[in-house]
């Protein structure tokens, strides 16, 4: 079948002692239709729809620009700051409790555990663009269950940030402008749900890998 | 590995077709892509992780090529009329006409492929066979395998027969940055594939060659 572009995940349940209660690994079955379209866009350099994480539509710009200008026939000071970036300004794994089935025209969990209940630690990247036969991103997060009851978790899900900044001055006048928003490329279903004592961690790593 | 039973994939379909100077179809080849090459992961790990990484152009140069892209900049002068800063980045741009140093390439090398190759073995340039535009198709609205779809027609008009043995997808990265700074811009293969029975495009004649990259569930 040629060479292919897979994801794979790992869950591991954590006691309160760090001990490993739980572990399970399967395939992500799951990339939604933002995936491909900011492929396409990348490709085409062009400009295409996906939906944000609260279902609005958002411009993701294959061929992406900020830019500013400082006008007028005086010479006055300008000074600018620009950032951008299209797949990441913090990737994020979250988590979510219900097992609604998936579907590709998903953009968001169908119930989102937010991070006052399950607390969010921070995204890790491991990466070996050298392996010899399956070369890998993986992205970990691990959620602490703060809340006081067992909490369930039924979905996960993968999310990237498209992150456009811009900050200048212009004759002492400052401007600022912010396109910021998060899309989701993958939604799995767990084929049994998880559930977390207080006090316990879930670690989720998501391996995108090629193989050859 | 333990992970063999997976799922979701992103693969890529190759299809050659062969027309003789009529348009009439002489042959035609469908086959699985087999040959990502390092500088696709390493440039997909930039974007996912926002880091700077580099891949190698097809030249083999070592390159920057940035997930996350950022340019400051400060002038106390500008020209009478005013003054506009730009921060402007393609990363993965196949989009580039009849260019014969990006988008779908085709040569004549045999080499086995490996991924740390950059370039195909023996390219065939523009003045020997005349590249087409390229064209990309949106078909992420598939409802069964989204896909993207590239394509290019060579025709060969060297006056020889022309024996192709290996093909590639090679990407324009490009970012420019603040005023009047240099542009970074290059090309670089993601995808070479060496066929496993050469196909011969007579003098007159002409080869397509697609490229699908689709999301299969």
């Amino acid at each position: 079948m040629g060479m292919e572009i897979k994801a794979v995940v790992e869950i591991e349940v954590k006691d309160r002692n760090g001990n490993v209660k739980e572990t399970r690994i399967f395939p992500s079955r799951s990339w939604v239709k933002n995936h491909i379209k900011t492929l396409y866009a990348d490709i085409q350099a062009c400009n295409v729809t996906v939906k944000d994480v609260n279902g609005d539509n958002q411009t993701y710009e294959g061929y992406a620009q900020v830019s500013d200008s400082c006008g007028g026939y005086l010479p006055v000071e300008f000074s600018y700051h620009f950032r951008l970036a299209r797949r990441n300004k913090g990737a994020e794994i979250l988590i979510g409790s219900s097992d609604t089935p998936w579907s590709k025209d998903q953009y968001c969990l169908s119930s989102e555990i937010s991070g006052s209940v399950m607390q969010r630690g921070d995204m890790e990247y491991e990466s070996d663009v050298e392996h010899e036969t399956e070369p890998y991103i993986r992205l970990e997060r691990t959620f602490t269950n703060v809340f006081t009851d067992p909490v369930t978790v039924k979905e996960i899900g993968v999310f990237f940030n498209y992150w456009e900044w811009r900050y200048t001055i212009c004759a002492g006048s400052e401007s600022e402008h912010t396109k910021l928003f998060k899309y989701m490329v993958i939604r799995d279903v767990l084929s049994e749900p998880v559930t977390v004592e207080p006090e316990e961690g879930l670690t989720v790593k998501y391996t995108l890998y090629i193989v050859y | 590995m333990w992970w063999w039973w997976c799922n979701v994939k992103i693969q890529v379909k190759v299809s050659l077709e062969l027309k003789d100077r009529n348009g009439n179809i002489k042959e035609r080849r469908e086959f699985y892509s087999r040959s990502w090459v390092k500088n696709f992961i390493v440039s997909w790990v930039a974007d996912i992780a926002g880091w700077g990484m580099t891949v190698r152009d097809r030249d083999g140069n070592e390159r920057s090529y940035r997930g996350y892209a950022g340019v400051d900049g400060y002038t106390q002068t500008p020209p009478m009329g005013g003054i506009t800063a730009y921060l402007r980045q393609k990363v993965r741009n196949a989009n580039v006409g009849s260019s014969d140093k990006c988008g779908i390439l085709i040569g004549t090398g045999g080499t086995a492929w490996n991924r740390n190759q950059y370039c195909l073995d023996e390219q065939i340039t523009g003045d020997v066979v005349t590249h087409g535009n390229m064209e990309i198709e949106d078909g992420t609205e598939d409802p069964v395998e989204p896909y993207v779809r590239l394509k290019r027609t060579f025709t060969n008009n060297s006056g020889i027969d022309i024996t192709v043995r290996e093909i590639g997808l090679f990407f324009n990265y490009y970012l420019y940055g603040g005023i009047g700074e240099v542009e970074t811009n290059y090309n670089y293969m993601v995808i070479r594939d060496v066929l496993e029975t050469p196909i011969t495009i007579p003098n007159g004649e002409s080869l397509t060659v697609k490229y699908l990259i689709f999301v299969s569930y």
